[in-house]
């Protein structure tokens, strides 16, 4: 239990490539915190500094309260959970997990006490004889996590724990994060390159690309007000659409054009970007797929479309449409209320039509590629 | 339906020459087989055959299987072969040996893994081009050089455990680093992070976590070296001499080899005890080379 701090924090490494940039992030005590981005953003390496498995190259790390860029990982009175487990081959389940409790001269007993516990919470209590060999991916992750817990540390960090596992699996053990991290009660930083995770599990998720942060929220916040096209893109699942359109002041208000359409902005957005003190410009509009309303006839301020792919996931459909302008627009349309004949309508090359409110859509300069109303 | 049972006697057909190849091939492999066996089939019957018998006929089969105990006996109670003192020195300088090289290999090898710059490069080439030398280059400077360093530190180094010891050492640590070195790097690191983050000292890791998992290549590393060690002649000739106080096995039996006198049936019987031993421990650690590979830790 413990807050962590990172004050302009730099990984350099000795091939001069500089992984992360100027890292600023408060951690509060027990809050999880969700660290998300692609491949080779500096995820792990951010981790591995908080662990001290990492150099900080600049910058500094502090534990509560305590700046520990120079303590080695087991003074830091950390737990970490490895992607690819690192369980000790050579040890049975039990003595994997009462490995650290025994360093520490814990009276066999209470090791006893404790590993079992974890054992009991984590399901494992009846492999706790055998060889990580014998177990499932699962099975192994469930240790990894149990090794981690009777620690009691301070900080509990995971890196990609789950990317070893099957989807459904997956889907499980996040759940089972979840509980964990109830009965734990600690400070988490976790990292993941899937964004559902991140969504599901974090207090704050921190969005990263390139070693830099592009954003740091909570769900709702990274969901409803993305600061840049980057964030909008990544987070949500299908993806934000993009589309190229105008923003036209005339006289107090703006609106948004796209395609002959022309959509009024609400009271809020026309205050902010009065603020801004922005003029008529080209923008690019997002707008996500679940704020899209499909028409199957033509309607005022409607953007006609063709469909190119008909996805059918079940409850609904994800259609894939091109418009006129030859932007790619994923739209979702529920099943259930479809007629027969709007069913059979759906096929290739067919026509649709598609509107949103002014709430729902994301306006960024294309240059900047920053949010005009959020950034 | 006729067609395809037609095809499998095609098939054996065409492997009737195959066939013949193979069991031309299985001849010679056993012809082969019995050459290399020969040495250890003559040294055998030998043993089991009288002196005047041998020098007659030094190939054949023996008479009087009694003549094995006879010899034996003769052997131990020969006092300038005094087996069991010879026994002893060649175990104690094996097995100090062995724990020695294998010990000081093994982390040497982790440290030159785990440490990655440009000297643990540089280092490690130096002991691959050391395999390369061979012995007889060295071994004449290594007496003088052992004479110097025993007179300046006061440590005799010529006759003394010591000096056999820190002589095996030298030149059985360059493979055995060499060996280590390969398996240690797929030890994957992140289990010795993760002994990091447990609360592992260095030291700690090395011998609770590496170690373990060296145990495969551990006993391939002890095997070579041990019958290396245990059979060689000239090294213990040069460093202990060969009418040192000192003497290991090889150089005992080489004492019926007298100039005048080669009691041919002591030589081989004692060959033959001499090379026990070592046969055994191979016989036991070969399930232990066969059995033991890192899974599970990692995928
Ligand atoms: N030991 C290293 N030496 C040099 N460069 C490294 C090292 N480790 C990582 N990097 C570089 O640092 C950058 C960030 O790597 P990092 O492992 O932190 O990415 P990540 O966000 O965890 O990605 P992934 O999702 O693939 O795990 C990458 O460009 C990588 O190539
Ligand atoms: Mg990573």
């Amino acid at each position: 239990m413990a807050s962590v701090k990172l004050t302009d924090v730099k990984k350099i490494y000795d091939n001069k490539v500089t992984a992360v940039h100027d890292f600023n992030l408060e951690i509060k005590d027990k809050e999880f915190v969700v660290f998300v981005g692609p491949s080779g953003c500096g995820k792990s390496t951010t981790l591995r500094m908080v662990a001290g498995l990492e150099d900080i190259s600049e910058g500094t790390l502090e534990i509560d309260g305590e700046v520990v860029n120079d303590l080695q990982p087991k003074d830091r009175d950390i737990a970490m959970v490895f992607q690819n487990y690192a369980l000790y081959p050579h040890m049975t389940v039990y003595d994997n997990i009462a490995f650290s409790l025994r360093l520490k001269k814990v009276p066999e007993d209470e090791v006893y006490e404790r590993v079992t516990n974890a054992a009991q919470i984590l399901g494992i209590t009846e492999y706790l004889t055998r060889k990580p060999r014998a177990l499932s991916g699962g099975q192994r992750q469930r240790v990894a996590i149990g090794r981690a817990m009777v620690r009691n540390a301070k900080v509990f960090l995971m890196d990609e724990p789950l990317s070893n596992l099957d989807a459904k699996l997956r889907n499980q053990m996040r759940a089972e994060i979840i509980l964990l991290r109830q009965k734990l009660d600690t400070t988490f930083i976790y990292v993941t390159h899937d964004q559902t995770e991140a969504m599901t599990l974090g207090d704050r998720i921190v969005i990263m690309k390139d070693g830099y942060i592009e954003q740091v929220g909570t769900p709702q916040e990274v969901f409803d007000t993305p600061v840049n096209l980057f964030v909008a893109g990544f987070i949500g699942s299908p993806q934000m659409n993009f589309l190229k359109a105008k923003l036209l002041q005339e006289g107090s208000g703006y609106s948004v054009e796209i395609l002959g359409a022309k959509i009024p902005l609400n009271e809020d957005q026309n205050a902010v970007l009065k603020g801004k003190n922005i003029g008529s410009q080209d923008i690019i509009l997002g707008v996500r797929p679940e704020h899209t309303t499909v028409l199957f006839d033509r309607a005022d301020n409607a953007i006609e479309c063709t469909i190119n792919v008909n996805e059918m996931m079940g409850s609904e459909l994800h259609l894939h449409l091109s418009s006129a302008n030859d932007d790619r627009i994923i739209v979702r349309l529920p099943t259930v209320d479809l007629t027969k004949e709007q069913r059979n309508s759906l096929a290739y090359g067919s026509r649709m039509y598609i509107t949103f409110p002014a709430k729902v859509m994301h306006l960024f300069d294309p240059e900047t590629e920053r949010s005009l109303i959020d950034g | 339906m006729a067609k395809q049972a037609a095809a499998p006697i095609e098939r054996m057909a065409g492997s009737k020459p195959h066939k013949g190849r193979q069991i031309t091939l299985e001849i010679v492999t056993f012809l082969l087989f019995i050459l290399f066996m020969m040495p250890f089939i003559i040294v055998i019957f030998n043993s089991m055959r009288t002196n005047a018998d041998i020098i007659n006929q030094p190939v054949g089969l023996p008479t009087d299987l009694g003549q094995f105990w006879r010899n034996i006996t003769e052997i131990w109670n020969n006092p300038t072969f005094n087996f069991l003192s010879a026994l002893r020195d060649s175990v104690i300088i094996t097995v100090i040996s062995l724990a020695v090289i294998s010990i000081f290999s093994s982390m040497a090898a982790w440290v030159l893994v785990r440490n990655k710059t440009k000297w643990s490069n540089i280092i490690f080439l130096c002991y691959v081009a050391a395999m390369v030398i061979p012995f007889q280059v060295v071994m004449f400077p290594l007496l003088t050089w052992f004479r110097t360093v025993g007179d300046f530190l006061g440590i005799p180094m010529l006759r003394s455990y010591q000096g056999i010891i820190f002589a095996y050492l030298g030149f059985g640590e360059a493979m055995s680093i060499f060996i280590f070195h390969g398996f240690i790097k797929g030890v994957p690191l992140e289990l010795e992070e993760a002994a990091d983050i447990d609360g592992c000292s260095r030291a700690g890791t090395f011998f609770r976590i590496v170690l373990p998992l060296l145990q495969p290549v551990f006993v391939t590393v002890l095997v070579l070296n041990g019958l290396w060690i245990w059979n060689d002649y000239l090294l213990p000739l040069l460093v202990l001499g060969s009418s040192g106080t000192i003497r290991t096995i090889p150089l005992a039996v080489q004492g019926f080899n007298g100039a005048y006198v080669k009691q041919w049936h002591l030589i081989m019987s004692s060959t033959l005890l001499a090379m026990l031993p070592i046969i055994i421990l191979y016989l036991f650690a070969q399930k232990y080379i066969v059995q033991g590979m890192v899974d599970g830790s990692i995928k």
